[in-house]
């Protein structure tokens, strides 16, 4: 297993694609970093303030920079980049040919899919954990460290340690979701000889369940659906923690990732492959 | 009594309500090197890719080396080399970068081993060059150098000259004759190509419509139909009209053209007619005994088994 998982890391770190991800993120976070230090769009809030309170520092630091990134890459970039890399790790293969040359040799095919899907997760832990790293790091250099200050029924302020552990705290959900996302997307390359077509259906799901939670008449099935627990990052940052709503969450998104993997497995192993 | 190397018991297998594989049975021994022959779409593909643990089949057992290839896939593949259809692999990557993906995939194979297939493909001088740069000849070197790369004692190859010039046709079926001859490997080839199969097998298979119509050694099968002789004579009318009256002569289209007869006769009647023909005025300048072809004999099993159905 340690060699097919060896031989599907360098097979992605050799592929082109695998880096659109981390590059497009790095550009993100530099131009949300050069929009916050300079328009400057706490100015007259932290002003008012100013008049009742004695402030140090700026509201708009390496801990904001972090959290104000995660509204628009959540539903967006993340799942996109997700599914581009693990969509692509079987149905590329059996698109290009290579999964018959890989199937021939005396090798499991339960190996060959779980190492691929080992790299996904890596690849998705490293993706979301590195973005909300490389920004706090980003901002802590270009905006100076500090508090969280939170508009979320009222204004809360976190203390900087107690803001970093509820942004690891949001990441480490938001890259849990982004598994179950990457598993979906694992579990449709397992049965589709098209990456783009396991890319297209998996975002599919995805937005397709945000639309249905948005609609009252599906309301029974909010609490079963992705989105539903993957929204729930936002928890983290509105004062008081709900900690039994939380793991719920996270269990639901590990049941979601165990069974799209599982699934997936057994498509892949009866699988015939005809490309 | 040689030892069987692949073996096929009743394999079937259908797509939707299309049988590609019907009930196929057949063996292939230490050291053949069998020709898997039949026209495109006849099914011979769909058995490889069962042999090979790519496709399940509906019913029936394929075996290699002995061991069941769906209940004992590893071991089943451990050592045999295969090239499924045209050859493929990551286009981002070099040649030996692609060989060592496969190779550690393939067991206990050394790190020289790479060397050695690309030396025996003919590629060692391209082997960092990515793939992406290769051409379809090389490609089809490479797929083979991949398929000899954990040392097999059995060889699959689906079509390995599809698509190669004719140089590129003849080191392919020099190379094959090579590992058969001082290696020693078992060689299961697919092909459409007749000639290609005549030149280097020694047991083929006719595979049409699914079904095997035919099996057995090159020469024996060939041989069924060695009582065809080719009459080179000065007067082909006058011949014709001689040959008339000879009622056990069965007059066929002539091979070579003007000038010649053949004829379906027993060898020991060969005199007979040469001595007619000559009463007659007809002078015989030459008696050709004409071995049938491997293309006779499968236009002749296809079309009787088109007829058939």
């Amino acid at each position: 297993m340690l060699i097919e998982l060896r031989l599907e890391l360098l097979k992605v770190l050799r592929k082109p694609r695998t880096y659109v991800g981390p590059v497009a993120m790095g550009l993100l976070i530099a131009a949300v970093l050069v929009g916050l230090k300079y328009s400057h769009p706490f100015d007259n809030v932290q002003k008012r303030l100013a008049q009742d309170f004695i402030i140090c520092g700026s509201f708009v630091n390496a801990a904001f920079l972090t959290r104000y990134l995660l509204d628009g890459i959540v539903y967006m970039f993340l799942p996109l980049f997700t599914c581009v890399v693990c969509g692509d790790l079987i149905a590329s293969e059996a698109a290009d040919g290579t999964l018959r040359t890989l199937l021939c040799r005396p090798v499991e095919r339960f190996t060959v899919a779980a190492s691929k899907y080992a790299v996904c997760v890596a690849y998705v832990l490293a993706l979301v954990l590195g973005t909300g790293l490389a920004a706090y790091l980003a901002g802590s250099v270009f905006l100076g460290r500090g508090s969280l200050v939170l508009h979320e029924e009222g204004i809360w302020i976190l203390p900087e340690h107690t803001a970093i552990e509820r942004l690891l705290a949001a990441y480490a959900l938001v890259a849990v979701g982004m598994v179950a996302v990457g598993s979906i997307s694992f579990m449709i390359s397992t049965f589709l000889s098209n990456s783009n077509g396991a890319i297209a259906v998996a975002i599919g799901v995805m937005y397709g369940s945000a639309v249905i939670g948005q609609i009252d008449y599906f309301a029974k099935l909010r609490p079963y659906l992705l989105t539903t627990h993957l929204d729930n990052w936002q928890h983290f940052f509105a004062g008081a923690l709900d900690v039994q709503l939380l793991a719920r969450s996270v269990a639901a998104l590990l049941i979601y990732s165990a069974l799209a993997f599982l699934i997936g497995i057994v498509i892949f192993e009866r699988r015939d492959i005809l490309s | 009594m040689p030892e069987v190397v692949l073996e096929t018991i009743g394999l079937t297998k259908s797509f939707r309500k299309r049988r590609a594989v019907d009930d196929l049975s057949l063996q292939v021994f230490e050291g053949d090197v069998y020709g898997f022959l039949g026209p495109n779409g006849a099914g011979k593909s769909t058995t490889i890719r069962m042999l090979t643990a790519l496709v399940r089949p509906n019913s029936g057992t394929a075996r290699l080396l002995s061991h069941d290839v769906r209940r004992e896939r590893v071991r089943a593949l451990q050592s045999v080399g295969a090239l499924v259809e045209s050859p493929t692999f990551y286009k981002y990557m070099s040649a030996r970068e692609n060989l060592k993906i496969f190779s550690r995939l393939s067991g206990n194979c050394e790190a020289r081993r790479i060397d050695q297939v690309l030396e025996i493909v003919g590629l060692l001088d391209r082997a960092n060059d990515k793939v992406k740069t290769f051409s379809h000849g090389m490609l089809q070197r490479l797929g083979i150098a991949q398929a000899l790369l954990p040392n097999p004692k059995l060889v699959i190859l689906d079509e390995p000259t599809s698509g190669l010039d004719p140089q590129g046709m003849k080191d392919v079926r020099e190379l094959i004759s090579r590992l058969a001859g001082d290696e020693k490997v078992t060689v299961f080839l697919s092909s459409h190509l007749l000639h290609e199969v005549e030149q280097v097998c020694t047991r083929v298979g006719i595979i049409n419509r699914g079904r095997l119509i035919a099996e057995g050694d090159v020469g024996r099968l060939l041989h069924c139909d060695t009582d065809l002789v080719e009459f080179v004579v000065n007067r082909v009318d006058r011949a014709l009209e001689v040959l008339d009256g000879l009622s056990w002569v069965e007059v066929q289209p002539s091979p070579s053209g003007r000038g010649s007869i053949a004829m379906s006769i027993p060898a020991e009647r060969i005199s007979e007619v040469n001595r007619a023909l000559v009463t007659a005025g007809v002078e015989v300048s030459a008696v050709i005994p004409k071995a049938g072809t491997l293309e006779d004999l499968f236009l002749e099993l296809t079309r009787e088994a088109g007829h058939a159905d």
